[in-house]
């Protein structure tokens, strides 16, 4: 990914950085609306995979991006964003399966034949299965490699949530991959 | 928690080497993109047109104000007046809209009060003779005219004759209407939830997309979707639309099912006589028999409505009209899909909502 520069939070308490973003890009800074998108790209990404085609969500993400950065304005509150994002995400992957009515559906791994992604596939079709909850909080973190702390600031779920996600979520995968937990002595 | 439960967590504490082979086997899924290039917002680059255009509008209607004055058209289409009494007895006004007092017969021109065209908060109308703008509380009477409205920034309604329709308020995180009577066309490009519409038997949310809706002069209401959703909602059941369904809501009885509009005739019957009576013994039988597969829609916003036991029956024909094996894999359990487990019924949905808009 881009190394995005991330502008100095001014006159801000240590970790409302992302509200100081949120209100400079409302006025139309476009450097803070590049260091929300570094910020939060993989929360959207990750709710995108859970319900689109893997080709498709590289493009969504940017779809995503570009509505809120249009309808920012009108955003309530700053502190909303996270959260505000995530319901956009999730809506335009509705949407996005609901225009691909009339195309023939590609399996997802045409033209690509390496074993590690087929691999990777294979168990994101497995994650799929898994209810909305889980598949979302599980792909942020193991598909992007966001921490539980991080996972839960930038979506709005609680700490325990996000805990309770990962680790019934996790339960629900190694038993569908037939992975079984090792128990240390 | 042990000691793979922090790890799993935030990274610390014992290693778990399967969960480790799994995210290493899946980061190269993982999002690599750049930020998008963004486009001019319209929130600064419209100001000096907006400036522009109101004064423009204001020379021009001084203009207008010195010529010798019309006689007042017989109908006044669009007027903005004071909340009139409802025609509904359970239609309460609210007290908090302001309504703006009504103009002295003859001493406004129609279609121009001044102030208002500068009015941030007015939406801008067209189609009408004599109105240009509604504002907060004011109310919009097509008569036989058929009106444009600009629903602030996101989008635009068109008003079919005969409807009566107010602004109840306008701010960046709603737009509130109430259609008493009539026709409107709603198209809306926004996030969810901006566009909220009151109608006397429901409240239609916009969850981004166009959409007919009727209300006739009982108060029921009929929507019809084009694009996105639309989420119907009411105290005693609120039912999910998507493009290309119809819902009905008579008055006092809330939202019925939703349906497609290539529905089979026997379902949209047998539905109606689930949802708003009568019911006969084999209503939900004839149902769940003329469903189709892209029918799931109507048979998982119907469990609300239904007993216990008849959720177990209903949950039985979605599965059976599940085409594929994975797909069925991927539906929730029954349990919490009777249980109305509002994670079950979303995963419900949106398992079989890949088949809603295939050809078939």
């Amino acid at each position: 990914m881009a190394v995005v520069p991330l502008p100095e939070p001014v006159a801000a308490e240590p970790g409302d950085e992302v509200g100081v973003w949120v209100a400079a890009a409302r006025q139309g800074d476009t450097q803070a609306f590049a260091a929300l998108h570094a910020h939060y790209c993989r929360v959207v990404h990750a709710i995108l995979l859970a319900r689109v085609p893997r080709q498709d969500a590289d493009d969504l993400v940017q779809d995503v991006f570009l509505k809120a950065w249009q309808h920012l304005p009108g955003l309530a509150s700053d502190g909303a964003f996270g959260g505000w994002l995530c319901r956009i995400a999730r809506n335009r992957a509705t949407d996005h399966l609901r225009t691909r009515r009339t195309l023939v559906e590609l399996p997802e791994d045409m033209g690509h034949h390496d074993a590690p992604v087929a691999e990777a596939k294979q168990i994101l079709a497995v994650i799929r299965g898994l209810p909305d909850a889980y598949r979302e909080t599980l792909l942020m973190r193991l598909v992007e490699g966001m921490t539980g702390p991080e996972i839960a600031e930038r979506t709005g779920m609680t700490p325990g949530s996000v805990r309770v996600n990962l680790h019934r979520g996790m339960a629900q995968l190694r038993e569908r991959l037939g992975v079984h937990k090792k128990e240390r002595p | 928690m042990t000691g793979q439960d922090d790890w799993l967590w935030d990274g610390s504490g014992e290693p778990d080497d399967e969960l480790a082979e799994i995210a290493n086997a899946l980061r190269p899924l993982a999002y690599d993109g750049d930020p998008p290039a963004l486009p001019a917002r319209g929130g600064h680059g419209w100001w000096p047109g907006l400036l522009l255009a109101a004064a423009v509008l204001l020379v021009v209607s001084a203009a207008w104000w010195m010529q010798p004055a019309p006689e007042a058209p017989a109908v006044v289409a669009a007027e903005p007046v004071p909340a009139p009494a409802p025609l509904v007895a359970a239609q309460p006004e609210s007290p908090k809209m302001p309504t703006q007092p009504a103009p002295a017969p003859g001493s406004m021109r129609p279609g121009w009060d001044g102030p208002r065209v500068t009015q941030l908060d007015a939406w801008e109308v067209e189609g009408t003779p004599n109105c240009n703008s509604i504002g907060e509380g004011n109310w919009l009477e097509t008569g036989e005219t058929t009106a444009t409205v600009a629903i602030a920034d996101i989008g635009q309604m068109r008003v079919e004759p005969g409807t009566k329709v107010r602004l109840v308020h306008s701010t960046p995180d709603e737009h509130r209407l109430e259609l008493l009577r009539g026709r409107i066309s709603a198209s809306v490009d926004a996030p969810p939830r901006l566009l909220v519409l009151q109608t006397p038997s429901v409240t239609a949310v916009d969850l981004g997309c166009a959409y007919n809706l009727a209300v006739d002069d009982a108060g029921n209401t009929d929507i019809h979707v084009l694009s996105g959703y639309v989420a119907l909602e009411d105290p005693r059941r609120s039912v999910w639309v998507p493009a290309d369904a119809l819902a009905h809501t008579r008055l006092d009885q809330g939202p019925g099912t939703p349906y497609f509009d290539d529905a089979p005739p026997d379902l949209r019957q047998a539905l109606s006589e689930l949802d708003f009576g009568p019911r006969q013994a084999d209503s939900l039988d004839r149902a769940m028999g003329s469903a189709r597969l892209r029918d799931t829609l109507s048979l998982i916003e119907l469990l609300p409505a239904l007993s216990r036991a008849e959720r177990g029956l209903v949950y039985d024909k979605v599965v059976e009209l599940t085409p594929h094996k994975t797909a069925r894999k991927r539906l929730p359990r029954r349990k919490p899909v009777i249980d109305l487990d509002g994670g079950a019924i979303e995963n419900l949905r949106d398992v079989q909502g890949r088949y809603w808009y295939r050809e078939n």
